[in-house]
């Protein structure tokens, strides 16, 4: 339900674009259009009505998936963008695997060493993630495993090994920022006396971790997810616009030198549509997970 | 605030008066917030004061004009002397213009990016924030449903959706930022006027007749005032990453203006032949970054310990 209130509300953003975009007229005419004809034309696409009743006209035929058609593919908007969905799905859970491999033995190997070495290692990589300029990352390891290395491909998807640079682009930000979660909370997991408990029986650090703080880690794990789909979101934009990967964020970025609005309408209401799920996955995920928490 | 009050109702009880012979022994009770300066922060501090400093005296140092154009000595890796002009410490960019210089007025636009933009969000989610959580009823929750709607548009996508209506400037893209990411002022300070709203420093301002206007600005506010300058420090850090995201996306700062955010770009034309061009804008954008968030870690913890770092 909640879900429902918040897609209404970015369609009303969607919305608000086209008509301060000006004169959509102006957008979808050649430049030399006669004005009693650009008149006919508004008329005819409903420009000259009020804006609540545009309004109203924009949510009915959105409710029916029509977006209107591409200025640049003269196809309709809705499917154009979502037969691109899949590929940028593919490429942002390879972003969170990647993510994933490197918080969760940094995460555990600071937790077992904090305040040594590894902890070190961990807080830097962590601090790096968060620093570094996505678009720069992806210049710099175009630079060194495409142009100088030649182990990695710079764009296309056309391989299978295509997608691990842009999955690390996509990624670093968010792999950062879970290893000083998954960091943190496991420190402080450790700190509890079930741990001692089980570490007295003489099960070993990695043991301990492994069966009992992780599963604990798990809850923030996924607060974490539904509020880092939205960073890792931005960041596949820039990994798609950069290794010229077929995404759909690609099209939308195709779309900005064109202006093309209504996919770039499609393409915001899709990837809120898709936080709003995530985020209520995550909600179910809680319920699973923790039985004290109950579904609202 | 609460030290005010503290010494002037109980001035000789032991904690206080413990705290007051460290205060007189050492200079003045403001070094508190530094005693927790650990490493990480100390670096931070200094380099976040190096970027000022740079972007401040940025006219003075720059060796040449960052916008002068020479195609004769176009792409010349760093330390690269000519016989008329110089050096060349960090090379030249595509047109021939000294990335040095770049670099130096680069660091004033985008910490100009950065704060203003940081500036705006700041005002506007505390404005948001503050009246919803002390008027609540309608208010509120129209204001919250804004923000769960903001939260759920990807910051990038929202960002460039703005940005292609707007059209690219130095102007709009700050707009652009500045709007897009008011969403966390306005739900941290929301919580936190809620929780100032009934307590009794409130009531009794209400009591003495100061209007709404007046209780928010000048008893509520104070108190979240921590709050938004931790949300803050750490932003304007994120501002200056989306600024190079949007840069790169040729919706950013504009040429020929130089933002580290449109120099990395300009970088990737001749990444094969001239690494330079791209490596300094971006390894100033890395140095600057971790300075910010070195820096703005600590502050967290030593102004608002309860939220301490995930």
């Amino acid at each position: 339900m909640h879900g429902v209130f918040v897609l209404f509300g970015i369609s009303t953003v969607v919305f608000a674009l086209t008509w301060l975009t000006g004169d959509p007229a102006s957008v979808l005419l050649p430049v030399n259009t006669p004005p009693d004809q650009v008149e006919v034309f508004r008329h005819q696409m409903g420009f000259d009505q009020p804006l609540p009743v545009q309004y109203l006209a924009f949510l009915g035929r959105a409710v029916h998936g029509d977006f209107g058609v591409s200025f640049r593919n003269r196809t309709a908007a809705l499917p154009l963008v979502l037969s691109r969905l899949p590929v940028t799905l593919k490429l942002m859970a390879s972003a969170l695997l990647f993510a994933v491999l490197v918080a969760l033995p940094l995460g555990m190997l600071a937790a077992a060493f904090h305040d040594k070495p590894p902890d070190y290692l961990a807080r830097f990589v962590a601090l790096f993630g968060q620093s570094v300029a996505t678009p720069w990352l992806g210049i710099m390891l175009i630079f060194v495993f495409a142009v100088n290395l030649r182990w990695l491909p710079s764009s296309g998807a056309a391989q299978p090994q295509s997608i691990i640079l842009p999955a690390i682009v996509a990624g670093a930000y968010s792999a950062a920022g879970l290893t000083r979660l998954l960091r943190s909370s496991l420190l402080e997991v450790l700190s509890n006396e079930y741990i001692r408990t089980a570490r007295a029986k003489g099960l070993t650090m990695w043991m301990v971790m492994w069966r009992h703080a992780l599963k604990n880690a798990a809850i923030p794990f996924i607060t974490f997810l539904g509020i880092q789909i939205t960073f890792m979101f931005g960041n596949t934009v820039i990994a798609e616009a950069m290794f010229a990967y077929p995404g759909m964020s690609r099209l939308a970025v195709e779309a900005i030198t064109t202006r093309d609005v209504p996919v770039i309408q499609v393409f915001v209401l899709l990837a809120g549509a898709l936080v709003v799920v995530v985020n209520f996955v995550a909600d179910l995920l809680y319920a699973w997970l923790d039985p004290r928490i109950q579904l609202a | 605030m609460l030290g005010r009050v503290g010494t002037l109702s109980v001035p000789r009880t032991s904690a206080r008066l413990g705290a007051g012979t460290r205060a007189t022994s050492a200079p003045p009770r403001r070094h508190r917030l530094f005693r927790g300066l650990d490493a990480g922060g100390g670096i931070g501090l200094l380099l976040v004061a190096l970027v000022v400093v740079v972007a401040i005296l940025a006219p003075l140092i720059e060796p040449r004009d960052p916008l002068a154009q020479d195609i004769a000595r176009r792409l010349k890796p760093p330390g690269y002397v000519d016989a008329r002009a110089g050096s060349f410490w960090l090379g030249t960019d595509g047109l021939g213009r000294d990335m040095l210089s770049r670099l130096i007025e680069g660091a004033r636009v985008s910490l100009l990016v950065g704060a203003s933009s940081t500036l705006i969000s700041a005002v506007l989610g505390a404005t948001l924030g503050l009246t919803a959580g002390y008027l609540g009823g309608w208010w509120d929750a129209l204001i919250m449903r804004v923000v769960d709607v903001f939260q759920a548009i990807p910051f990038t996508i929202l960002a460039i959706a703005v940005a292609v209506v707007l059209g690219p400037s130095l102007r709009n893209v700050i707009i652009v930022l500045g709007i897009s990411s008011w969403v966390n002022y306005a739900r941290v300070v929301r919580g936190e006027t809620l929780a100032q709203r009934n307590s009794e420093f409130v009531v009794a301002a209400r009591g003495l007749g100061a209007d709404s206007r007046r209780v928010l600005l000048r008893h509520v506010l104070p108190q979240v005032t921590a709050s938004i300058i931790v949300l803050s420090s750490l932003l304007v850090g994120s501002m200056i990453l989306f600024e190079a995201s949007l840069s790169f996306l040729g919706l950013g700062v504009q040429p020929p203006t130089p933002s580290w955010g449109n120099m990395v770009l300009d970088g990737v034309e001749p990444i094969r032949v001239a690494w330079w061009v791209s490596l300094f804008p971006g390894l100033a954008i890395l140095l600057t970054l971790m300075g910010i968030n070195l820096a703005g870690d600590w502050l967290r913890d030593a102004l608002d310990p309860r939220q301490r770092a995930l």
